[in-house]
């Protein structure tokens, strides 16, 4: 999925008046490449990842994912592509604490019934890629930081998705859980063709990009390592 | 449905909170239930009871609005007798005393101008055509052993045909002739023992009464009427002894809660020698029952006539006040069930916001979450709804028993009917979407940012 970000502004308002997050953010990706976005804490990554995952508006600026403006078409549209076109990593894992491992990676499945008659084999197959399968029926709440980063991993893969937004991916894991999964990301990026923008704050991690850029005060720049 | 799944764990996750709600809308529909079933049981029992009955047109005294099964609603006050018939006018409805007691044939029927003048004459002319025959009942309560029971009084003779008058009540009960299934007797043996003791009624040692199967078991009367005994009844001017002569069983309708016996000792019983309380009229020719009420209008203008439809409706109209005097109290219950259910689903929304953003924002539509929150919601109700369902009947049965206390009434009233049970079901289906609904519009209008990054 090619992605073009076009004059983007975000503000929040604080108690001060204004926060300005995004100013004139302007970046182009390429289909199937793999991008790295540092930058010091509280400085808008994650709001810069919701922009792009049809999460959050923009205030200004328009955003490209292939030819469609996602900035100007409706809140259904904007669903169906979260649901079938974009698999998120929140830097927060945000699983369904009702659910199941299995259950959480089958989820995004069932709401697009996708993979029907086979839902539950596309899940284990995601959750070995990512190498928690053994934990397939724990309830999410007895997992590790890790664990639940992998398994937010291979439910946003599930939907075999053209665009992966990963916040942080790594952020929980050791030195070498983290070699393990960014191997993987790198593999899904490789083989499958995804569009990949990852969020990190450690460069050996940010390494595995194509190309690295750097966020902050709002504004984003090609970094310099 | 993913909703269905979701909404399902949901529930088993929060248990006591579902607990809870569950809690709150068994408390409502089976208050609900609880208080409903007497009104029901009341229409049930006075709709079986005045169309098996077979009368015709009945006559009351202006204005006296009464059920027909007695003193019902006669709140607490021992002299309810005495109320209905003050609404008497004493001129029109009045029976002359006895005139002649050796003169039997007409000792028969109670004599008096007004039912002389409908039932036709030796001679079988008629005033009023068509009317078959026409008799006067009356009614009273009293306490016999700590119990309020109702008696009737009703015309134990025949009829210038040879038709026995009691069976014209009788007739309606579904009581045939020889069909005195309790105890002891035959029905001819009863019969004309209580019309030779209607003869006699007036002395004071011979006041007879059969009873209804039900009341009799209340009363435990087979010992006495075993030990060919009698019981004793108190009233506020002298007490009585009253000897039942058999138990009978109708097996419909109220009637197995009451007891009967000739209507010249009920009369003298309760003082009221000379007044009825109805005055029952069957016709010919059901065509012509329009005809002959109005004939009996234009006649008696101070009377009330009614066909059976319209004592009905009398009737009805009671229930009718019955039913909204109760749904009023099980209203309280319903509002708290109302108000509980929509708080737990509040709490558990809001707990629940971050959960529902991670939803939406990996693509799920609104219409999914609301499902989720309503099916969540509908099935504490209905299971709620079934539970109270069951409580209310168990319920329905100890409130049978403190209406009869309070109430000074003689039979038990609840009845659970399909129709009850279906409205019970509404009013689950009721709460639960009550319940959902502020979630829902919460939920329409989250921002998914927002919702990911709410504090509780
Ligand atoms: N909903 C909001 N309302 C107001 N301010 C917000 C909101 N969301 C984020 N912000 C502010 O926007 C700024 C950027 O936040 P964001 O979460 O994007 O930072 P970040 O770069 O991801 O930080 P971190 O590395 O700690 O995750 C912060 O100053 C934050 O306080
Ligand atoms: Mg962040």
């Amino acid at each position: 999925m090619r992605i073009r970000m076009k004059g983007i502004y975000k503000f929040w308002e604080g108690e001060f008046g204004k926060i300005r997050v995004l100013e004139n953010v302007n970046l182009d990706i390429a289909d199937k490449e793999f991008i790295a976005i540092m930058g010091p804490s509280g400085t808008g990554k994650s709001t810069f990842l919701h922009l792009l995952g049809c999460i959050d508006k923009p205030n200004f600026g328009e955003i490209y994912l292939d030819n469609t403006d996602i900035c100007k078409i409706n809140e259904g549209i904007r669903e169906q592509i979260r649901l079938e076109h974009i698999g998120f990593i929140f830097q927060n894992y945000y699983l369904i604490p009702t659910l199941s491992v299995l259950e959480n990676v089958m989820l995004p499945m069932q709401l697009a019934n996708s993979f029907v008659g086979q839902q539950e084999e596309k899940a284990m197959k995601m959750l070995e890629l990512v190498g928690i399968q053994d934990k397939w029926n724990y309830d999410t709440a007895k997992l590790s930081g890790g664990q639940r980063q992998r398994v937010a991993t291979a439910r946003a893969l599930v939907n075999e998705p053209g665009l992966l937004l990963a916040d942080e991916p790594t952020g929980n894991l050791d030195a070498k859980s983290t070699r393990e999964v960014m191997d993987m990301l790198k593999i899904v990026n490789r083989q499958q063709g995804v569009t990949t923008v990852m969020v990190t704050h450690d460069s050996k991690v940010a390494a595995y990009a194509d190309r690295i850029y750097y966020l902050d005060e709002g504004r984003l720049s090609t970094a310099n390592i | 449905m993913i909703a269905f799944s979701l909404a399902k764990k949901n529930i088993i996750r929060k248990q006591e909170r579902s607990l809870l709600t569950i809690i709150g809308v068994i408390l409502a529909v089976g208050s609900f239930v609880a208080l409903l079933s007497i009104a029901e049981g009341l229409n049930n029992k006075l709709t079986s009871e005045i169309v098996s009955r077979n009368v015709d047109i009945y006559v009351t005294a202006s204005g006296a609005v009464s059920l027909p099964t007695g003193s019902i609603g006669a709140l607490g006050s021992d002299d309810e007798e005495v109320e209905i018939e003050q609404s008497l006018p004493k001129d029109a409805i009045s029976i002359e005393t006895v005139k002649n007691k050796t003169d039997i044939h007409k000792l028969k029927r109670i004599r008096g101008n007004f039912i002389d003048f409908l039932n036709p004459d030796a001679d079988g002319n008629q005033k009023v055509p068509y009317i078959k025959h026409a008799i006067g009942i009356t009614r009273f309560q009293k306490k016999i052993r700590g119990r309020n029971v109702v008696f009737w009084g009703l015309p134990f003779g025949t009829s210038d045909d040879g038709t026995p008058l009691f069976n014209l009540y009788l007739q309606g009960m579904k009581v045939q002739a020889g069909v005195f299934p309790i105890e002891t007797k035959q029905y001819d043996d009863i019969y004309s023992c209580l019309e030779k003791k209607e003869l006699s009624s007036l002395s004071e040692e011979e006041k007879v009464f059969i009873s209804g199967y039900k009341i009799a078991e209340e009363l435990n009367l087979k010992e006495v009427l075993d030990k060919n005994d009698k019981i004793e009844m108190k009233t506020s001017s002298s007490d009585f002894k009253l000897k039942p002569e058999a138990i009978i069983s109708f097996n419909s309708g109220f009637q197995d809660y009451f007891c009967y016996m000739p209507i010249q000792t009920a009369l003298a019983i309760n003082g009221t020698t000379g007044k009825v309380k109805e005055i029952w009229i069957q016709v010919e020719n059901k065509d012509k029952i329009k005809e002959t009420k109005r004939l009996l209008h234009y006649y008696f203008p101070n009377l009330e006539f009614k066909t059976a439809e319209e004592y009905l409706g009398t009737s009805g109209e009671i229930v009718k006040y019955a039913w909204f005097m109760e749904f009023a109290i099980a209203l309280i219950g319903i509002l708290i069930a109302t108000t509980a259910s929509m708080n737990t689903m509040l709490m558990s929304t809001f707990e629940r916001i971050r959960e529902f953003g991670a939803l939406r924002a990996i693509g799920a539509n609104r219409s999914v979450i609301a499902s989720m929150i309503l099916i969540e919601s509908l099935i504490l109700s209905i299971i709620g709804g079934i539970a109270g369902i069951i409580v209310g009947i168990i319920g329905s049965t100890f409130l049978d028993d403190a209406v009869k206390i309070l109430f000074r009434v003689s039979f038990p009233m609840a009845n659970i009917t399909p129709t009850l049970i279906i409205y019970a079901l509404l009013l689950s289906v009721f709460i639960g979407v009550v319940g959902a609904l502020i979630p829902i519009i919460i939920v329409y209008r989250l921002e998914i940012i927002r919702a990911l990054k709410w504090d509780m």
